[in-house]
C-alpha cells in the first residue's frame, strides 16, 4: 500500500514530466514558427497554413523525442540539491520499477526526504521554461510581421489576397434607372450604362494610388480604411489604369480596365394601324389605330396626338389635341396603345385633315418624347390638293410621278376593276386622284399660281377675253403673254387634269381617263421645241439688273487654288506610332510587360469606341500578363493579334495599289506588242 | 621431340629479329583506297536538318561525311526538297533523300514603290498546299506582325496569297512571311524592301469640266501617296487650276515630271494634244488614265490601236464594278458603261461587270476597266462613266476604289532609274545580283546616249560605301552585277546613280534570313539521275551506303608504309622474351 509521501511524490513527479512536455512542444513550435515566417512573407496564403501545420507537428514531435524522462527529472532535482544524496532519485526508482522494497520503515523515510527536497524546489528551477516560451513569443512576433508586411497594415485578412493588387468595383447605375448598384471583384473589364458612378477600391501595397482615365488622373492617399478609394462617372468609353506609387509598391503594378458604356436608346414608336394615309368621304368615320413603342430599358409615357387641320391658302387654322389610348404593357420594355377615334367631334368638312403622331418617352431625364411618322386623315373634295408639308410621302416620288404615270395607273386600274371589291377600287381611285392633284400642281406652281380666269380653252378663241381679267391683266395682254399658244396648251392641260381628279374622286375611272389622255396631249403641244412658255415674275424674283453683264470680259482669267498636301488621318499616324512602339518591344520581350501596359493603354485612349483598339489593348494586356508569367510564347502571340487588330484599322485609313511596278521587260514587252499593233490594229478585217 | 633449348633460341632469334627490324625500319610500297568522302548537304527546313543528321549517323561508319558542299566529294547526299545552289559546286552523283513534302515559299515580292502613305501590296506563292487544305500566312515587318491572310489549296497545290504592308517609317523593311498549317514547321522566306517617303505626281487635265472627272479628282486630292496637279478648262481660254499644271499638253517635257496623267473628255483634246500624252507613254513610260462619258473619238482609237466600234449600255440599276488586285471590298456601283466591241490585242481587264440577258442579246461580261500598253508606258482606259452618282450608295467605296486605280498607274510607270537586288534577304557572304534599268536607253530604241552609271554598297544610316563591279546586259537599258553580301549583319542600301538621278534598292544581311524555296523534288529527281545517283525516302536512308558504294569510283594510290612503326610490335617483343626467360627459369638457367 503505498504511502501518502509516495502519492504525492508520484504526483509531483506527473505534473513536473507535463511541464517538460510542454517546454518541449513550444521549443519545437517556436523552430517551426522561425520558418514559417519567412515562408509567409514570400510565398503567401497557402504556404503560410502549411507552415504552421509543419510547426504545430514540428512541436509535437520536439515534445515527444525531447521530454526528459522522470529519472532525468529526478537528476535534475538531485543537481539542484545535493544534500539530497541520491534520496530523490531514489524514490522514484523505487516508484518506477517496483523493485524489491526494502522494508516499510525505510520506505517511508526514502519518500519522507525525497518528498522534502522536492517540495523545497520549484517546478520551474527543474524545468526552466523560459528559454522555450521566449522563443515561442519571438517566433509569433516574426510571423506576424511576415503577415503585416505581406499585406498591409491593418490584419490577417489581407493574407488571404494573395500576391497582386485586389481591386473592387462598384457600379452605381444612374438613379433614374432604379437599379440596385453591383460590386465586381478583380474585373477584366466592365460594361456600365452612361452616368454610372464606378467606385473603385484597391488593396495594394503603397503610398498613394494614380488612377488615370481618358479625361482625368487622380491620385488618391490611403485614407482610415486598408484600401485606396476613388470615383471616377462613366460618360463614354475609356478605362480605368491604376497603379501604386511609393517604396512599398510593386514595381509591375499596372493594371488596365477597359470600360464600355451603354447608352440609354430613345425608345421606338410606330403607328401600326391603319399605317398609311387615308382619304375620307366625310368627317364623320372612325378610325382603328394600333401604336406600338418598345425601349432598350423602359417605357414611361405613350400618347397620341393629333392637329386639325382646316381652311386653305392663306387661312388654315391648327387645332391640336390628344387622343385616350387604351395601353396594353406587355412588360416594362414592350408596350402597345390602341383606340377607336371617332373623327366625328372635330367637324371635319370637305377639304380639312387631321395630322396625328404617336409619342413615346423613356426615364431619361430631360428627354424629349420621340415620335412616330405622322399620318394624315383628309376628307377629301374636288380639286383639292393633299397639302404639303406634314410629313407626306418623300420628295423623290414626286419627281417621279408624271401625267403619262398617272394615265398608266388609270388604265391598270380599270384594267384590274373586275376583280377587286368596290370600296378598294374607290380607295384606288382616290389615291389616283391625289396623284393628279400633285401633278396638277406641279405645273400650277411652275406657271406661278393659276389664273383663275384665263379663258377656257376648250372652246375658246384667241380673241375671246374675259373683260374683267383683261382689266386686270391689261399690261400682261399689252406684252402679248396671253395669246401664247404654249401657255394656253398648258392651262388646258391643267384644266382637264382637274376635271380627270374630279372623276376619279367621283369613282368615275373612264371619263377621268379621257380627261388625262387630254391633258397629255395639250402638255406636249405645250412643251414642243416650238413653243416658248412665259410667265410673270413675282417682285422678289425680278432680276438684279444691276449684278448683271457688269463686269468685263477680261477679267475672266483662269482661277489658281493651291492643292494642301494631303497626309494620312490623324488615327492612322497616331496608330502607326504605337505600332512603331510595339516595333522597339519586340526585340526586348521578357522585360516589355510594363510598357505593353502603357500601349494598351495608348490604344484605349486612342479610340475608346473603336473595336479594334478595343481588341489591342485587350491582347497587349494579356500579352503583359503572359510575359510577367513566363510565358513567352504566348505573350508573342498576344503581342502580335493586337498588332494586326491596329494594322487593320490602318488599312482602312490609306490606300492601296494594285499590281506592281513595270519592270524594263514588261515595258519592252509592252513596245514590241504596241509596234504590232501598229502594223494591224485590233477591229480592222 | 623438339628440345627445349631450341625453343629458346627460336624465341630469342625473333624478339632480335623485331628489335633489328625496328631499328632498320623498313619502307614497304602498297596500292591504297583512300577512304570515299561523301558531302552530306541539307536544306533549310528543320525537317531536313534531322533527316540530314541521321544519314550523317549512317554513313559515318563507312565513309569520311563532310557537312557542308565539297568539290572533290565522290559523292553527295543532299536532304531536301528544295534546290540549292551548293548542288552546283560538284559533278559528283547525286543522292537525293526525299523526306515528307510540307508548304513551301515558293516566291515572295512587291513593288518596287513601297511608300509610307500607303498600302502596298505583298504577293506570296505558296507550295504544297494541296485542294481542302489551308494555310495562315502571317507578314511581319521589322518583327511587328503586319497582315495575316488564310490561304487555300488549290488543284496545283499552289496558292497565291495577297499580303500588305503599311510602312511604319521610312527605311529599309525586314520583311518576313511565315506560312504555317495546324501543326507542323512554318514556311518561312524573307524579304527587304525600301519604303519611301515619296509621292507620285499626278496631272489631271479636264478640257471641260465632268461630274465623273471632278469627283475623281477631288478623291485623288484626298490620297496621301499623290501629289496632285489639275487644270480644268471651265471655258475658252478659263482654265481653273490647282497647283502648276503644265501650260499645254502638248509640250512633252512638261509633262516628264508626272508619273501619270488623268483624262476626261478626251473627244475634247486636240490632236495635238493627244500627240503630246502619247509621247508622255512611249518616250517618259508614263501612265495615262482615262475617263469617258462617251464613245471616245478616233484620235483615241489610233491611240490603243483600235478600229472598231464602241458600245454603249446603260443599265436599268446599277452593278457593282470591283477592281482587281484589291481588296474585294473595293467596290463601286455603276449603271452606264462603255467598252470596244473586240479589246485591243495585249489588253488587260482590270474591271468587268456581268449584265443580265436582254431581249437582243444574251448576259455578258463587259470589261468596264482595261489598260493596254503603249509603248514603254500604259493606258488605262475606264468606260465606267457614272460611278459618280452612286458615291455614296452603301457598301461602296467611292474613293478607295480611283484612289486604286490611280495609283496602280502611277505606280506602273517606269523611273528614269530603277535598281533591283536579288535576293534582298541574304546570309553574310551570300551571292547578290543587282540590275538596273535605264528608262532613256529602254525606251530610246538604243539610241539614247548612255550616262555613266555608279552603285555603291552603303549601310542604311550612309556613309561611305563599297563601288560595286557593274557590267551591261545583253538587254537594252539593263544593267547587272555581282557581290558578296557583306560579313556583318545589318541593313544595307544598294545606291545607283546615273542619268542626273539617285535610285536605292534595300539588302538585308542577317544569318537567319531564308531565301524563299519551293518544292523542287522532280528538279532533284532528274538531276540525281543525270549525275548517277539515285533518289530515295527517308525510309530508305539505312541502305545508303549500299547504294554509294555501288557508283562511287574510289581512288587507288601507291604508297609507302613503315610496318615496324607500330607500337604493337611491343607485345610480341614483350611476349618472346618473357617466354624465354621462363622456359630458362624453368630450366634452372636463371
Amino acid at each position: 500500500m503505498a504511502s501518502a509521501d509516495a502519492v504525492r511524490i508520484a504526483d509531483r513527479f506527473a505534473a513536473l514530466h507535463r511541464r517538460a512536455q510542454r517546454v518541449a512542444f513550444c521549443e519545437g513550435l517556436a523552430g517551426g514558427l522561425f520558418v514559417a515566417a519567412p515562408v509567409t512573407f514570400w510565398g503567401g496564403v497557402i504556404p503560410a497554413v502549411v507552415a504552421c501545420i509543419a510547426s504545430v507537428v514540428c512541436g509535437a514531435a520536439w515534445m515527444r523525442w525531447r521530454t526528459p524522462g522522470r529519472g532525468i527529472i529526478a537528476l535534475r532535482i538531485e543537481q539542484l540539491d545535493p544534500s539530497a544524496r541520491n534520496v530523490v532519485v531514489t524514490a522514484e526508482e523505487l516508484l518506477r520499477m517496483h523493485a524489491p522494497t526494502p522494508p516499510h520503515a525505510v520506505l517511508e523515510q526514502i519518500f519522507a526526504s525525497a518528498g522534502q527536497r522536492i517540495d523545497a524546489i520549484s517546478a520551474a528551477r527543474v524545468v526552466p521554461a523560459t528559454r522555450a516560451v521566449t522563443a515561442l513569443g519571438v517566433a509569433l512576433m516574426m510571423l506576424v510581421t511576415s503577415a503585416v508586411w505581406r499585406g498591409s497594415a491593418g490584419g490577417a485578412g489581407l493574407l488571404l489576397r494573395g500576391a497582386d493588387a485586389a481591386v473592387t468595383v462598384r457600379v452605381s447605375p444612374p438613379k433614374y434607372l432604379k437599379r440596385s448598384d453591383e460590386t465586381v471583384q478583380n474585373p477584366t473589364r466592365l460594361t456600365v450604362m452612361r452616368g454610372s458612378t464606378l467606385t473603385v477600391l484597391v488593396s495594394a501595397p503603397g503610398d498613394s494610388l494614380e488612377l488615370r482615365t481618358a479625361a482625368a488622373v487622380q491620385v488618391v492617399r490611403r485614407g482610415t480604411s486598408a484600401a485606396f478609394t476613388a470615383q471616377v462617372v462613366a460618360d463614354s468609353d475609356g478605362f480605368l489604369s491604376y497603379r501604386t506609387l511609393g517604396a512599398a509598391a510593386s514595381e509591375q503594378s499596372v493594371h488596365l480596365i477597359p470600360v464600355a458604356v451603354s447608352i440609354d436608346s430613345a425608345p421606338r414608336v410606330t403607328i401600326a394601324a391603319p399605317g398609311r394615309d387615308l382619304l375620307l368621304p366625310n368627317g364623320r368615320q372612325s378610325i382603328g389605330l394600333t401604336i406600338r413603342a418598345t425601349d432598350d430599358i423602359a417605357l414611361q409615357a405613350l400618347t397620341l396626338r393629333y392637329t386639325r387641320v382646316s381652311g386653305s391658302g392663306e387661312r388654315f387654322t391648327f387645332t391640336e389635341g390628344e387622343v385616350p389610348l387604351v395601353l396594353t404593357r406587355r412588360n416594362g420594355r414592350e408596350w402597345e396603345g390602341r383606340a377607336q377615334w371617332d373623327l366625328t367631334p372635330l367637324k371635319l368638312d370637305a377639304g380639312d385633315m387631321v395630322v396625328y403622331r404617336a409619342l413615346a418617352s423613356d426615364q431619361r431625364p430631360g428627354a424629349l418624347p420621340v415620335e412616330s411618322d405622322a399620318l394624315i386623315a383628309e376628307v377629301t373634295s374636288p380639286g383639292g390638293v393633299a397639302a404639303a408639308g406634314f410629313a407626306l410621302d418623300p420628295e423623290q416620288e414626286r419627281y417621279a410621278l408624271s401625267e403619262q404615270m398617272v394615265i398608266l395607273k388609270t388604265e391598270r386600274l380599270l384594267a384590274a376593276k373586275s376583280k377587286m371589291a368596290s370600296d378598294s377600287f374607290a380607295n384606288a381611285a382616290a389615291e389616283i386622284a391625289v396623284e393628279q392633284r400633285r401633278v396638277r400642281a406641279e405645273f400650277v406652281f411652275m406657271m406661278g399660281g393659276e389664273m383663275e380666269d384665263a379663258p377656257q380653252v376648250d372652246d375658246a378663241s384667241m380673241t375671246d377675253l374675259n373683260e374683267e381679267a383683261e382689266a386686270a391683266g391689261e399690261d400682261e395682254l399689252a406684252a402679248g403673254r396671253m395669246v401664247n399658244r404654249g401657255r394656253v396648251a398648258l392651262l388646258g392641260a391643267i384644266r382637264n387634269m382637274s376635271r380627270a381628279a374630279a372623276d376619279l374622286t367621283a369613282v368615275d375611272v373612264a371619263s377621268a381617263l379621257t380627261h388625262e389622255k387630254t391633258a397629255l396631249k395639250q402638255l406636249e403641244v405645250a412643251f414642243s421645241h416650238s413653243r416658248i412658255i412665259l410667265r410673270a415674275l413675282a417682285d422678289h424674283e425680278r432680276l438684279d439688273l444691276t449684278r448683271r453683264l457688269g463686269g468685263a470680259l477680261s477679267d475672266a482669267a483662269r482661277s489658281v487654288h493651291s492643292v494642301a498636301a494631303p497626309s494620312l488621318p490623324g488615327d492612322a499616324r497616331a496608330a502607326l506610332a504605337l505600332l512603331r512602339d510595339v516595333q522597339r518591344l519586340s526585340v526586348q520581350l521578357p522585360s516589355s510587360s510594363t510598357v505593353l501596359m502603357e500601349l494598351a493603354e495608348r490604344a484605349l485612349r486612342l479610340g475608346p469606341s473603336q473595336p479594334l483598339l478595343q481588341r489591342a489593348s485587350q491582347q497587349w494586356t494579356a500579352a503583359a500578363t503572359a510575359i510577367r508569367s513566363k510565358q513567352f510564347a504566348a505573350g508573342q502571340q498576344a503581342l502580335d493579334e493586337g498588332a494586326l487588330a491596329v494594322q487593320r484599322l490602318i488599312r482602312e485609313a490609306t490606300a492601296t495599289s494594285g499590281g506592281g511596278a513595270t519592270s524594263a521587260d514588261a515595258a519592252i514587252a509592252g513596245s514590241v506588242l504596241d509596234a504590232r499593233v501598229r502594223v494591224k490594229p485590233a477591229g480592222r478585217p | 621431340m623438339i628440345h627445349a633449348s631450341t625453343v629458346r633460341r627460336v624465341a630469342r632469334g625473333a624478339a632480335v629479329g623485331i628489335v633489328l627490324l625496328a631499328i632498320v625500319d623498313p619502307a614497304i610500297s602498297v596500292l591504297r583506297y583512300d577512304a570515299a568522302v561523301v558531302a552530306v548537304v541539307q536544306g533549310s527546313r528543320t525537317a531536313d536538318s534531322v533527316a540530314a543528321s541521321d544519314v550523317r549517323n549512317v554513313l559515318h561508319s563507312v565513309v569520311r561525311v563532310v557537312e557542308a558542299p565539297f568539290t572533290s566529294a565522290d559523292a553527295v547526299v543532299y536532304v531536301g526538297r528544295a534546290l540549292v545552289p551548293q548542288l552546283e559546286q560538284s559533278a559528283a552523283p547525286l543522292f537525293v533523300v526525299e523526306n515528307a513534302p510540307s508548304i513551301a515559299v515558293r516566291a515572295i515580292e512587291t513593288s518596287h514603290d513601297v511608300l509610307t502613305a500607303g498600302r502596298t501590296p505583298v504577293e506570296v506563292v505558296v507550295q504544297g498546299l494541296p485542294p481542302g487544305n489551308s494555310a495562315t500566312a502571317l507578314l511581319r515587318s521589322t518583327g511587328v506582325a503586319t497582315d495575316r491572310v488564310d490561304a487555300q489549296g488549290t488543284a496545283d497545290a499552289t496558292a497565291l496569297v495577297g499580303l500588305g504592308i503599311v510602312p511604319l517609317e521610312p527605311g529599309v523593311q525586314s520583311l518576313r512571311v511565315e506560312v504555317g498549317a495546324r501543326t507542323g514547321e512554318p514556311a518561312i522566306a524573307d524579304l527587304s524592301t525600301l519604303a519611301r517617303d515619296a509621292r507620285w505626281k499626278a496631272l489631271v487635265y479636264e478640257p471641260h469640266p465632268g461630274w465623273g472627272s471632278t469627283f475623281v479628282r477631288r478623291v485623288l486630292e484626298q490620297d496621301a501617296r499623290l501629289n496632285v496637279v489639275s487644270r480644268t478648262v471651265t471655258s475658252r481660254g478659263i482654265t481653273r487650276d490647282a497647283g502648276v499644271p503644265p501650260a499645254r499638253l502638248e509640250q512633252a517635257a512638261a509633262l516628264a515630271p508626272y508619273d501619270v496623267v488623268v483624262l476626261s473628255a478626251p473627244e475634247a483634246l486636240t490632236a495635238a494634244e493627244l500627240s503630246g500624252v502619247e509621247h508622255f507613254m512611249r518616250s517618259r513610260g508614263g501612265s495615262v488614265v482615262v475617263l469617258l462619258e462617251q464613245a471616245p473619238p478616233a484620235a483615241l482609237d489610233r491611240l490603243v490601236g483600235y478600229s472598231g466600234a464602241w458600245q454603249h449600255r446603260s443599265l436599268a440599276t446599277a452593278v457593282p464594278v470591283h477592281l482587281r488586285g484589291t481588296q474585294s471590298s473595293t467596290v463601286v456601283a455603276g449603271g452606264d458603261f462603255v467598252w470596244p466591241s473586240v479589246l485591243p490585242p495585249g489588253a488587260e481587264v482590270l474591271a468587268a461587270v456581268t449584265v443580265s440577258a436582254q431581249k437582243s442579246s444574251p448576259a455578258r461580261s463587259i470589261p468596264a476597266i482595261w489598260s493596254v500598253p503603249v509603248g514603254g508606258g500604259r493606258l488605262f482606259v475606264s468606260g465606267a462613266t457614272d460611278t459618280w452618282k452612286a458615291r455614296a450608295v452603301p457598301g461602296t467605296r467611292f474613293s478607295q476604289f480611283w484612289q486604286g486605280l490611280v495609283g496602280q498607274a502611277a505606280s506602273s510607270a517606269l523611273p528614269a532609274l530603277r535598281v533591283t537586288v536579288s535576293p534582298s534577304a541574304v546570309r553574310p557572304g551570300d551571292a547578290v545580283r543587282v540590275r538596273i534599268e535605264d528608262r532613256a536607253v529602254i525606251l530610246g530604241g538604243g539610241s539614247a546616249a548612255r550616262s555613266p552609271i555608279s552603285a555603291q554598297l552603303v549601310t542604311e544610316q550612309g556613309g561611305a560605301g563599297a563601288a560595286l563591279a557593274l557590267r551591261a546586259s545583253s538587254r537594252r537599258g539593263l544593267i547587272e552585277g555581282d557581290f558578296r553580301a557583306p560579313a556583318h549583319t545589318g541593313n544595307y542600301l544598294v545606291r545607283v546613280t546615273g542619268s542626273g538621278t539617285t535610285d536605292s534598292a534595300a539588302l538585308g544581311v542577317a544569318p537567319t534570313n531564308r531565301a524563299p524555296a519551293g518544292d523542287d523534288a522532280a528538279l532533284l529527281r532528274r538531276l540525281a539521275a543525270a549525275t548517277g545517283g539515285e533518289t530515295l525516302s527517308e525510309r530508305e536512308f539505312a541502305s545508303l551506303p549500299g547504294r554509294l558504294a555501288r557508283v562511287m569510283q574510289r581512288k587507288a594510290r601507291r604508297g609507302e608504309t613503315h610496318p615496324m612503326r607500330s607500337p604493337w610490335w611491343m607485345v610480341p617483343l614483350a611476349l618472346l622474351l618473357g617466354f624465354e626467360w621462363w622456359s630458362r627459369r624453368r630450366s634452372g638457367l636463371a
